[in-house]
């Protein structure tokens, strides 16, 4: 059964969703919304497309302390976040963002922060922080220094290249300055770079980042907005938007619309909630162009059909219809999951039809990034004896580029420690002393052969060995050659790690 | 004088509590905690006395702390349950009076792995995550002897540029949202109203962004807060390895009555144990911790007795013994306390100490407490005899 079910999903992989649909960003989310289906897809983290495949985009959190020298004290942490980007198929992340060089003295934090990430730009802020290191004599103090800058720039993507600062800024801020004084604050006077938003209605609109040097200011941003705002405001079939509502051929109001972006087949998604603080000509504060904690509610509609409600985000940004053959089709069912879907971590599928494990959900990447099913996925059935209580195990691993260290792990046992074995090529490996590795080989029955996509794993398991309540994790270990690092996809069961070290229960209603 | 009037005369002193075996050396040093647990003495007048005890695994199960929190609230009144991690950072830590746990993907900054900020709140390790689906839970039981008289709940927080929002739930209600953005990293708290009972807490990053979670603080009630933070394995360096403006910070928050500091067994398994420059670390352990709460007093403990030969124990216990005084805190021998070198053995026989002959049982660090309790109360005892500290209008004077 199982090789018949690979040999279809490898012979023809199923067809990517040929319908509307649509695609945005919000708050660190990728969402796709199926327009026929009205059904909204998201994906934990920030994916855009080109005819090339996926991109990937995250903020990372780096930490660095300077060795310590013998006897001397400890010296202080630095910190920065870089922001990076995953080319389709490579394993690696590269930074858009400079990477700065701790120093060996004192003590930075350099943060970046993602304002708005709309598929083809995006925005970034970043504060920087530097911390003189005190060197005190026995007759100075040398209080520690601190000196600060803030700035934001827009970069084009997927080339990561800056938009340039527009001509003339100077004598466009002595301008603004003398026929609207008080507008900027006075120390906040150097042109830093531009930043293109996108307004609500799918507006992109250009703003000048002012900072300051001084260190009265220093620290501070300004974006003051170069264009006019645009007047007219996109509508959908059968309604306009007007100020704050949609107001409907028939009279009907919908109120609080704060964003409305037309899409595929006359269809339309409206954002409702509390008014998005993009639109103003002049923002003071960079960190209040988002809201982390504001939600708003996201509907469809379509012509001829009711308004389906399709759950809370907080933005629409760079909203837009999916071409035919954009690979966000394809990738639907593997790098999203529906709102409202089941969690991804769950106990052994028993006595089903081969289950295919691989979804971004299940997978922990760890020094190299998963490329998808074609990277590593698994068709997996079990099978629970009624009599004897044996559990059959079954895995066929799709993983073409196999290496040493590739196989499947099992954590077995409802104990705080589980029994860890691992299956592999190069066979079967248990975990513990001697007398634990005599009687877990006796309770357990196992093979490995290579197939021409990876490779298939059979385990037999001694009920026994489950504990009580039964319970077992599995995951697929893939090591590629060349490349440092792994990839985890958890075919069953929530990670082990050391704060969940425990296997999960077979049967949900025995979870501990 | 007949025999009988000598037993009635001498029957106080019968009657009065053993001596301690190892007294608080100096006792003055706790003025300001004495005179603040007295104000509070009955758990009538307002306020909160807080202690703040730092320290290693001995620290970490809360089996030393617990029993004393128990006993200090039952005379000082209950303020609440006072500072834990957020969520269950390892899966073997475990809390008297309070449950603790978390679901979903969580990162753990401050212990193996993780990102090493120094943005650990006081506890020594936070919690991180951008997933919906996470969760951290804090309940107080409802027939738990102790920690049930918070009036508020401190989410303790990192404010930093990229910081996401965290929901607040009590019984399953959301009642705020927390957005932990802001320009500059930063400590942060925000309070939440705690009704009374056994409400079960819960807080959610809504996802997108990274929230991070520095701990959680039950507080804010009339009486005396006990915080038990510990982690395995911890050195006396690992108060210097925060972020110290951030270390400064929440330590200001949970503004500390006292601070004791339990340290040093885990230097004594360092074969190639410098005493100079330990007693370097702990002199600037000792300058960070009385800046961060200059209104507090601190006490210090010596290691308990342990079985390890050759390690340096009365070294490093002098160590601590000197700096202790140097930075104006009392001091208090665990191990004299516990009989003296080679004690260990004896509570082992006695069912009072694990086979490693480093920790102890349940019941040992019970008796370890009961140690503990007998030399601080005779040291505030006294002090109040003294001072002549006024109770808090309206208390009534309980038994000692």
């Amino acid at each position: 059964m199982i090789a018949a079910a690979l040999a279809v999903l490898l012979a023809a992989p199923p067809a990517p969703p040929a319908g509307p649909m649509m695609v945005f960003w919000s708050a660190g989310r990728t969402y796709l919304v199926d327009v026929e289906t009205a059904r909204l897809y998201v994906a934990p983290e920030w994916i855009t497309s080109t005819p090339d495949g996926l991109w990937r985009y995250r903020l990372r959190v780096d930490a660095h302390r300077a060795r310590r020298a013998r006897g001397a004290a400890i010296p202080p942490p630095s910190r920065w976040t870089t922001f990076e980007q995953l080319a389709p198929g490579a394993t690696r992340y590269t930074p858009l963002t400079a990477v700065p060089t701790p120093p060996g003295d004192g003590q930075i934090s350099d943060e970046h922060r993602v304002v708005q990430l709309t598929g083809d730009t995006v925005t970034l802020t970043r504060h920087f922080r530097r911390r003189s290191a005190a060197h005190p004599t026995p007759t100075t103090p040398a209080p520690i220094t601190t000196t600060r800058r803030a700035d934001a720039w827009t970069l084009d993507l997927p080339a990561g290249e800056r938009r340039p600062l527009p001509p003339d800024t100077d004598p466009a801020l002595d301008w603004l300055r003398a026929t609207l004084p008080g507008v900027l604050d006075p120390c906040v006077d150097r042109p830093a770079g531009r930043i293109t938003l996108d307004l609500p209605g799918g507006h992109p609109s250009d703003w000048l980042v002012v900072r300051g040097e001084a260190d009265a200011c220093a620290g501070d941003a300004h974006a003051l907005q170069l264009d006019a705002a645009d007047p007219a405001r996109p509508g959908l079939v059968g309604a306009r938007w007007q100020d704050d509502a949609l107001i409907f051929d028939d009279g009907r109001r919908l109120e609080d619309v704060v964003d409305v972006r037309p899409g595929p087949a006359d269809a339309a998604l409206v954002l409702r909630g509390e008014p998005l603080a993009l639109d103003a000509p002049l923002h003071r504060d960079l960190m209040r162009l988002d809201d982390p904690c504001q939600t708003r509610e996201l509907s469809l509609h379509r012509p001829g059909r009711p308004p389906a409600l399709l759950g809370d985000v907080a933005a629409l940004d760079g909203a837009r219809a999916l071409g035919p053959d954009d690979p966000l089709r394809a990738a639907r069912d593997t790098w999203f999951r529906p709102i409202g879907a089941t969690p991804c971590h769950a106990a052994l599928p028993l006595d089903t039809d081969p289950v295919l494990a691989a979804h971004r959900c299940q997978i922990d990447e760890d020094g190299r990034s998963w490329r998808g099913p074609d990277d590593l996925a698994a068709l997996v059935t079990a099978r629970l004896e009624t009599r004897g209580g044996r559990l059959h195990l079954e895995l066929e691993v799709i993983d073409p580029d196999r290496a040493p260290g590739d196989g499947v792990r099992l954590y077995l046992g409802a104990r705080r420690r589980p029994q860890r074995v691992a299956i592999g090529a190069d066979g079967v490996q248990i975990r513990g002393g001697s007398r634990t590795r005599r009687r877990v080989r006796r309770q357990l029955d196992s093979t490995h052969a290579p197939t021409r996509e990876g490779y298939r794993i059979t385990a037999t398991l001694d009920r026994a060995l489950l504990g009580d309540p039964p319970s077992i994790s599995v995951a697929v270990e893939d090591h590629d050659p060349g490349v440092d690092g792994a990839v985890w996809l958890w075919v069953a069961g929530t990670p082990i790690d050391g704060r969940n070290p425990r296997a999960t229960p077979l049967f949900a209603e025995e979870k501990r | 004088m007949t025999p009988l009037l000598a037993l009635a005369l001498l029957a106080p002193v019968l009657a009065a509590p053993p001596l301690p075996t190892a007294p608080i050396e100096g006792p003055e040093r706790l003025t300001r905690a004495f005179t603040a647990m007295r104000v509070v003495e009955g758990g009538t007048a307002a306020g909160t006395v807080r202690i703040t005890h730092f320290g290693d695994s001995h620290i970490a199960a809360d089996l030393w702390t617990g029993p004393m929190r128990a006993a200090l609230q039952a005379r000082f009144g209950d303020g609440g349950r006072g500072f834990v991690l957020a969520g269950q950072p390892w899966s073997s830590y475990f809390q008297r009076h309070v449950q603790v746990g978390a679901d979903g993907q969580w990162r753990v900054d401050g212990l193996r792995g993780g990102v090493n900020d120094g943005w650990f709140g006081p506890g020594g390790c936070s919690m991180a995550s951008a997933d919906p689906a996470a969760v951290v839970r804090l309940r107080v039981p409802t027939g738990s002897e102790a920690g049930r008289g918070a009036a508020w709940l401190d989410v303790h927080h990192l404010r930093q540029p990229g910081g996401g929002c965290l929901e607040v739930r009590l019984d399953d209600r959301p009642v705020t949202r927390i957005s932990t953005r802001g320009p500059w990293l930063e400590a942060a708290a925000a309070r939440v109203p705690m009704p009374p009972g056994g409400e079960r807490v819960s807080i959610h990053p809504l996802g997108g962004a990274e929230a991070r979670l520095l701990g959680l603080d039950l507080g804010g009630g009339n009486g005396l807060v006990y915080d038990a933070l510990g982690i395995n394995g911890a050195r006396i360096t690992r108060l210097l390895r925060h972020d110290p403006a951030g270390f400064a910070e929440i330590l200001g928050r949970l503004a500390p009555t006292l601070v004791v500091l339990s340290y040093g067994t885990n230097e004594l398994f360092d074969r190639d144990l410098d005493l100079t420059h330990y007693g370097a670390d702990l002199d600037r352990a000792l300058t960070r911790v009385r800046a961060a709460a200059p209104g507090a007093d601190c006490l210090i403990t010596g290691p308990p007795d342990f079985a390890r030969k050759g390690a340096p124990i009365e070294s490093v216990t002098d160590i601590q013994r000197a700096l202790a005084d140097a930075h104006g805190c009392a001091f208090w021998d665990a191990r004299a306390a516990m009989g003296g070198p080679g004690s260990i053995r004896d509570w082992r026989r006695a069912g009072l100490a694990q086979r490693d002959r480093v920790h102890l049982t349940r019941d040992g660090y019970a008796r370890l407490a009961e140690l503990m309790l007998t030399a601080l109360l005779a040291a505030y005892d006294q002090a109040i005899d003294t001072t002549a500290v006024p109770p808090a209008p309206g208390v009534r004077m309980l038994p000692r």
